[in-house]
């Protein structure tokens, strides 16, 4: 269970990057890279246990997650909200659709078309 | 064509507020049982009478159907909520050995929706004097991808203290690299 978590926080964390890396190329990469760590390490874990453990719909999750990562990316980086929740929505959005695409039967799966 | 936006928000509200009512509306699973051990009562057939339901204007109760339980498969017990007494009888002359006191099979309410089934894992420890004793040995959710979750008794599960420490530890983190570099920005 510790190692599924800490390999979808890798997965994640590369995807995010990537994105936040392109939309946020004014700052620092360490700083960047630092804030992405802590932020995915922070809403990972969060969602994967409410997906996970509790059942949570998947959209509820990822709604939540994105919700979630707009406001810390508008506080920490005095951000306006509209551009950290477009951030957040395409970053979030990638690592989703890649994690969807690895996962065996994952768009039957949360779609509920098993 | 001003207040586009206004009832884009209010439809997005109305999709989010469904998808929460999916979330916490529990859904309703059967508890499956199988025996392990069968191998211990050779001369033995285990079995139990599975209440079936016909359709006259609702459901009506039918005859009972006799099920021979075999090793290493899982069986359900009528609908939601059933449970039935497990019986014993010989092999070669098919004389009643016995049943149980406690019941096989029933339901369960969860929230998460994709597990199937519950089942459990029944070890028959004694048959004698008309009585067969079995115990519990494991309990498991089987989801609906096929893996299996084992139920630990009197926990709610030990990977909780790995994700909830894992986001605090993160959350601590990211509030001191804020404060850092806002006493950095504010000293240059």
């Amino acid at each position: 269970m510790g190692g599924s978590l800490l390999l979808n926080l890798g997965i994640t964390l590369f995807l995010e990057f990537l994105i936040l890396w392109v939309c946020m190329r004014r700052q620092k990469f360490l700083s960047l890279l630092l804030f992405c760590i802590l932020m995915n390490g922070f809403t990972l874990p969060l969602a994967t246990w409410a997906y996970g453990e509790w059942g949570w719909n998947y959209f509820v999750v990822e709604g939540a997650v994105i919700l979630t990562e707009a406001l810390i990316l508008a506080g920490f980086w005095k951000m306006n909200l509209l551009r950290a929740g477009g951030i957040s929505l395409l970053s979030n959005g990638f690592s989703a659709l890649v994690g969807l695409l690895l996962t065996p039967n994952g768009f039957a799966l949360v779609f509920h078309l098993a | 064509m001003k207040k586009f936006p206004l009832l884009l928000i209010l439809l997005g509200l109305f999709a989010w507020q469904n998808l929460l009512a999916d979330v916490v509306t529990p859904g309703e699973i059967s508890r499956n049982f199988s025996i392990i051990n069968l191998k211990d009562f050779p001369d033995l057939e285990f079995y139990y009478l599975n209440p079936t339901y016909y359709y006259n204007q609702g459901y009506q109760q039918g005859d009972p159907v006799e099920v021979v339980i075999e090793a290493g498969e899982d069986y359900s017990v009528g609908r939601w909520g059933d449970q039935a007494v497990l019986r014993a009888r010989k092999k070669s002359d098919s004389e009643e050995v016995g049943e149980s006191k406690m019941l096989v099979g029933g339901g369960e309410n969860v929230s998460n929706e994709r597990i199937s089934y519950i089942l459990d894992e029944i070890k028959i420890e004694s048959v004698k004097d008309g009585l067969i004793h079995f115990t519990v040995q494991k309990s498991f959710q089987v989801f609906e991808d096929g893996h299996q979750k084992k139920i630990k008794k009197g926990s709610v599960g030990a990977v909780e203290p790995l994700y909830l420490g894992l986001a605090g530890a993160m959350a601590l983190g990211l509030a001191i690299f804020f404060f850092l570099r806002r006493r950095k920005a504010a000293k240059a």
